[in-house]
């Protein structure tokens, strides 16, 4: 009876970084190509669940509790360990339109829900489903999309979390029509997820040049830095220990308010699998590494995986509204909140002052079975309000093309883009476009306004009176202000 | 003078009396007691210098017959030190008979043929003469009579010091009599010395408390209980302990058979023999006297070693004390997080009943399952099988104070054999108040997961409901004013989760952690069982101390800490706790709100839909759906009462904390800003 999770994975770039976290969970656990537990990993004493994200088969097998989907073969065919794997029929992709990918979605809406419902049907007590996927390109995006907004209504207790790559935004993409598909898909994301990871593929590949020597990263290179991400976010669930052993847990530490629930995440020490000697160097660096140097260096800009592209001005201005680092390896807990509170002292992080914030910390095991140069690693889950700059992006580029009617042609042929107008003509109906920037906006705000110290107690809109005055009632008034107050309330 | 008594005959006289015959000058007078009583010379035609002379000599004779008496009454004290004493003095007095006898025949050779008073004046015994060879025998005989005296109205170890004390006397002539006597004493109480500590098995003096070791008789609840029988069983008897025995050796000696007693009747080991054999030999050779102290010293410390040594081995490998202490920081201190999560979410439902209509074996059941399903199932069923619900007795249960399943619910783990003895009652009782606290610590955080779910439900609902507001057109009243009201509830339920977590941080990285890698640590390199008990009691002492616990059992060994007003700690905490269980009422009452409008929205638009349909237009006739706004304002109400009776309890917890000066919290006062603004800087 563990939590369960259920991972989706969809388009080509879901399905890659599913792969490689795949990858990465099988030689965590010691399980083979054939879902076999390796001769060394049989007589267990790591600790491990391998049930959270495995099933075993009648044959004692394990099978990964994971739904493949995509619209085109060329990634999901090279990938065979599996029984859930959605392919359509012909095999066309969603052509990197956001509007293709969901209506086609929602035609093959019945096999898809059946496949996730057979797999649901796997566990006992499901606590959510986690989604790899990318929100610029077609599938991914789109049919991500249809299916954030089916799994709600489907299964509306049964927490959502994405991890979604965020397109490179530095450079022209070959996607021109990437603004569009990601500020739909956005849209989704806030509406209809608990929580995202966001990776940001321009700070990817940044870190990937600048921190791993990589000239030209490659597609799987940069993905394994994403799956080292997701294996460590879900270290604490495979490897339970005192805390943070279900996502519930994880989660609403870092949400403290459901509408701001974009993570940014933050690796160290970063190096890939792959043994080259640029690797190996920076292995025999960071090799003596103490917890307070792993905490200290994921509050590094340069570790995160997330390029906000804030101007300094604004940069210091955000703030953290929470912090959860999980470190892995070994680790002497006293040594732990001595790391703490030397963060604390230097004020190396900026919290929210709404609201109590401090790091928090998850301690978990490695894997036995991987040998690694590092005694410590740890990730950073951020919960930033600078993430803001990046929906704001997203929103200019996007009304850089809207203003122009860009390419909304593509999209005009797709039910939810247009209408019956008088007559039984079809006309364009882009509501679906302002609607979506509208809640990309709104979400902006809310992370704007998360910097401000009346962010709780503010009053918004028409409703000011009475809300006021219910605030009032649970104490919220102007008390919390006055530190020397004996009467504030204690900020626990 | 000369010819009133012919010397010869004062002389036999004198001898006789020695003898502790009457005489014809000398007859022994009775008194009340030995010291009234004596030679007494009634004749009066002894001159009185003679007399004196006659009398003094004749002392001898009294004490003869003080230190046969003695003898008599320490021979039938039936105690072996006693005995060996007793066969001492006879050895002595049989020495002294000798040379009273020699000096009778001389007397006999030299009165009988005496013929000129003035050639037999060369060789015969005088009075005088006499003096001079009784001198050195009478001392010894008074030396002899102290020695016996000392040791008569005490027994055993005692008997052995008194001697041990007279020994010390700077007579050279008083140390040569006490000395064979102690040696002698000695070697029945060094040869119970020895079978002790090689076989753990006490004698017929040491039944009769005569031996520094003692063995107790516990009452029936704790004759069955090897912690209560390694603590009590044996005790030290400091009276019986001979005063050149030292604290130490006497402590070595205790532990060497007290483990040896041990590993016989509790271990069913007997590989112990193998282990001590050289120096049983050794000991077993030697003839042991006090002289020979300290190599008594390094051979009992070399068995104790060895036998404790092998007792550990026993206690650590077969019985896997090691891995039952592993086992109960997994279980019972919530280490093993997946069973927790597992058992948490079984048990729910049914310890939400109030106390006394939980059924104990629905628990057990879901506890079985928890273990099973958790990724410690693969382990030896043997330690799996040892945890246990425990809930008091139906008649315990508090009838009027309607307790919930939560009060009273428990896990405990079974021990037996000899791990009962560090893994005593008392240690579990104090690893059940800590699992107490742990666990509602862990439902509180459930709750407040539980509350976090649906306070997004709802955010979730609104949302809905809003989007279809926008196709259908149907608002909802008053939904305008639910965001704040969520917002805020949110602020206080991240809030209470921030300090519940804080709370968590503490427990597990300050004292859980620390505490037990100290444990594990030491652990290999206990000396014996009780450096193992001592460790393994200081170490849950000083997690329930870090965890604001008090009252610990009296009898786990006490530590020199527990601030003022421990007790109002931990109500303190207690309340805070259940302040934070409380929020999750409003939060309820404000998610089933919101769903009861989207519902209520639904069926207002189908209703609109079917009288479309219908033809009719009568959207009066429903009531338009919408939020109640006393709702609201019941529930801001509430969670305002519950948030400020949390503060409440925090503010008073956190107040006593800086009285707790044996606990390092400045980390954890740091993480609440109350801690510097009121300059609670916590521990100095």
């Amino acid at each position: 009876m563990p939590r369960e999770i259920v991972t989706l994975q969809v388009g080509q770039c879901g399905n890659q970084i599913g792969t490689e976290f795949w990858r990465k969970l099988c030689s965590e656990h010691g399980i083979n190509n054939d879902g076999i537990v390796e001769e060394y990993a049989a007589a267990g004493g790591a600790g491990d669940r391998k049930d959270v994200f495995f099933y075993q088969a009648d044959d004692e097998r394990y099978i990964p509790r994971a739904c493949l989907i995509d619209l085109e073969p060329r990634v999901i065919n090279g990938i065979q360990n599996s029984e859930n794997i959605f392919l359509s029929d012909h095999g066309g992709g969603a052509g990197n339109n956001w509007a293709s990918g969901y209506h086609q979605g929602e035609g093959v809406q019945e096999d898809i829900l059946d496949m996730i419902d057979r797999e649901v049907g796997y566990s006992d007590s499901l606590e959510g489903f986690t989604l790899c996927h990318s929100i610029a390109g077609g599938t991914g995006s789109g049919m991500g999309s249809w299916l954030l907004e089916a799994l709600n209504d489907r299964y509306p207790k049964k927490l959502v979390q994405t991890y979604s790559v965020f397109p490179n935004q530095s450079e022209s993409s070959d996607v021109v029509v990437q603004p569009y598909n990601s500020l739909l898909t956005l849209k989704r994301l806030t509406l209809n997820a608990d929580a995202v990871v966001v990776l940001d593929n321009t700070a990817l590949n940044r870190i990937a040049t600048e921190r791993l020597h990589i000239a030209t990263p490659s597609f799987s290179q940069v993905n394994s830095l994403v799956s080292t991400v997701m294996a460590a976010s879900t270290a604490t669930l495979r490897y339970p220990g005192y805390m943070n052993n279900d996502l519930v847990g994880l989660l609403a530490s870092l949400i403290p308010v459901p509408q701001c629930h974009f993570l940014m995440a933050g690796y160290t020490p970063l190096t890939l699998d792959a043994e080259g000697d640029a690797a190996a160097a920076v292995a025999s660096i960071v090799r003596k590494t103490t917890v307070l140097d792993v905490m200290r260096r994921l509050l590094q800009p340069k570790n995160l995986m997330v390029s906000a592209g804030a101007r300094t001005k604004e940069y210091d201005k955000s703030r953290y509204i929470s912090i959860l680092n999980i470190i892995q390896g070994d680790v002497d807990p006293t040594q732990l909140h001595q790391s703490l509170m030397r963060i604390r002292e230097r004020k190396l992080a900026n919290f929210i002052d709404w609201g109590p914030a401090s790091i928090q910390v998850a301690l978990s095991r490695k894997s036995p079975y991987l040998r690694s140069a590092h005694r410590v690693s740890g990730l950073m889950l951020a919960n930033h309000t600078s993430i803001r700059h990046l929906f704001n992006r997203t929103i200019s580029q996007f009304d850089k093309l809207f203003k122009r009617n860009a390419f909304v042609d593509n999209y005009k042929e797709f039910p939810m883009f247009h209408r019956q107008g008088l007559g039984g003509k079809l006309e364009a109906d882009l509501s679906e476009f302002e609607d979506a920037r509208e809640v990309v906006a709104a979400l902006s705000e809310e992370y704007a306004a998360a910097e401000s110290s009346d962010y709780i107690d503010r009053a918004d809109g028409s409703a000011a009176d009475l809300a006021t005055q219910l605030a009032s009632q649970m104490n919220l008034g102007a008390a919390g202000s006055g530190l020397g107050d004996p009467r504030a309330p204690v900020r626990a | 003078m000369a010819g009133a008594v012919p010397e010869h005959l004062l002389v036999q006289d004198v001898l006789g009396a020695c003898s502790s015959l009457n005489g014809r000058f000398l007859h022994w007078q009775a008194g009340a007691g030995d010291l009234d009583s004596g030679y007494a010379c009634s004749r009066p035609e002894v001159p009185p210098q003679q007399r004196a002379l006659l009398l003094r000599e004749a002392e001898a004779g009294w004490l003869l017959r003080r230190v046969e008496g003695l003898i008599a009454q320490l021979g039938g004290l039936q105690s072996v030190v006693h005995e060996a004493l007793v066969a001492a003095a006879r050895r002595e007095v049989s020495n002294y008979y000798r040379l009273v006898a020699i000096l009778e025949a001389q007397a006999a050779g030299g009165g009988g043929g005496g013929t000129a008073p003035g050639a037999a004046d060369q060789g015969a015994l005088t009075l005088r003469r006499l003096q001079v060879w009784l001198s050195e025998p009478l001392g010894r005989l008074r030396v002899l009579a102290g020695c016996l005296e000392a040791a008569a109205d005490v027994r055993g170890g005692q008997v052995i010091s008194a001697l041990h004390a007279l020994s010390k006397h700077g007579d050279p002539a008083v140390r040569r009599v006490v000395q064979p006597a102690l040696e002698e004493a000695c070697l029945p109480y060094f040869k119970q010395i020895a079978s002790w500590v090689l076989s753990g098995a006490l004698g017929a003096d040491a039944e009769a408390r005569e031996f520094l070791v003692a063995r107790e008789a516990l009452p029936p609840p704790h004759c069955d209980d090897p912690a209560a029988q390694w603590r009590g069983g044996y005790r030290l008897h400091p009276a019986m302990k001979p005063s050149f025995v030292s604290d130490a050796l006497a402590a070595d000696i205790l532990t060497a058979g007290k483990t040896i007693a041990f590993l016989r009747e509790w271990c069913g080991d007997t590989r112990w023999a193998a282990a001590i054999r050289a120096n049983a030999d050794e000991l077993a050779a030697a003839g042991t006297t006090h002289q020979q102290l300290r190599w008594l010293e390094a051979t009992v410390g070399e068995v104790k070693r060895s036998v404790s040594a092998h007792l550990l081995d026993i206690m650590m490998s077969q019985q896997g004390l090691p891995r039952h202490l592993d086992a109960i920081k997994r279980f019972l201190l919530l280490g093993q997080g997946d069973f927790v999560r597992v058992l948490l979410d079984a048990v729910q439902p049914e310890l939400d009943k109030e106390a006394k209509e939980i059924s104990q074996y629905t628990l057990q059941g879901h506890l079985d399952a928890a273990l099973r399903s958790s990724s410690a199932a693969g382990e030896d069923p043997d330690l799996l099988r040892r945890v246990d619900v425990r809930m008091p007795h139906a008649s315990k249960l508090n009838k009027d104070n309607m307790d919930r399943g939560w009060d009273v619910f428990s896990l405990q783990y079974h021990v037996d054999g000899p791990l009962g003895a560090v893994l005593s009652p008392d240690a579990m009782a104090g690893y059940l108040r800590i699992f107490r606290l742990l666990w509602t610590i862990k439902h509180v955080e459930a709750v407040l997961g539980q509350c976090w779910d649906a306070i997004n439900a709802a955010q979730r609902a609104l949302a809905a409901l809003r989007a279809q507001e926008r196709v259908h057109g149907v608002a909802v009243d008053n939904v305008e004013l639910v965001p704040p009201v969520l917002r805020a509830f949110h602020a206080r339920r991240a809030e209470m989760a921030s300090f519940v977590t804080s709370l968590q941080y503490y427990i597990v990285f300050e004292v859980l952690e620390p505490n037990w890698a100290k444990l594990m640590g030491a652990l290999p390199k206990c000396a014996d069982l009780d450096a193992v008990i001592q460790l393994h009691e200081g170490t849950l002492q000083a997690i329930a101390a870090g965890m604001f616990l008090d009252s610990l059992p009296q009898t786990l060994t006490p530590l020199e800490l527990g601030g003022a007003g421990a007790a109002n700690v931990q109500q303190g905490l207690r309340h805070t706790l259940r302040a934070v269980l409380d929020v999750q009422g409003p939060i309820r009452r404000l998610a089933d709100a919101v769903e009861q409008a989207v519902q209520e929205q639904a069926m207002y638009v189908q209703r609109a839909a079917d009288s479309e349909r219908a033809g009719e237009w009568n959207a009066d006739v429903y009531n338009s759906p919408s939020i109640p706004p006393e709702v609201l304002a019941e529930v801001s109400g509430s969670m305002g009462r519950v948030y400020t009776l949390f503060d409440r309890s925090l503010r008073t917890f956190l107040t006593l904390l800086p009285a707790q000066r044996h606990l390092d919290l400045r980390f954890f006062l740091s993480r609440f800003d109350v801690g510097q603004a009121e300059g609670l800087g916590g521990a100095e």
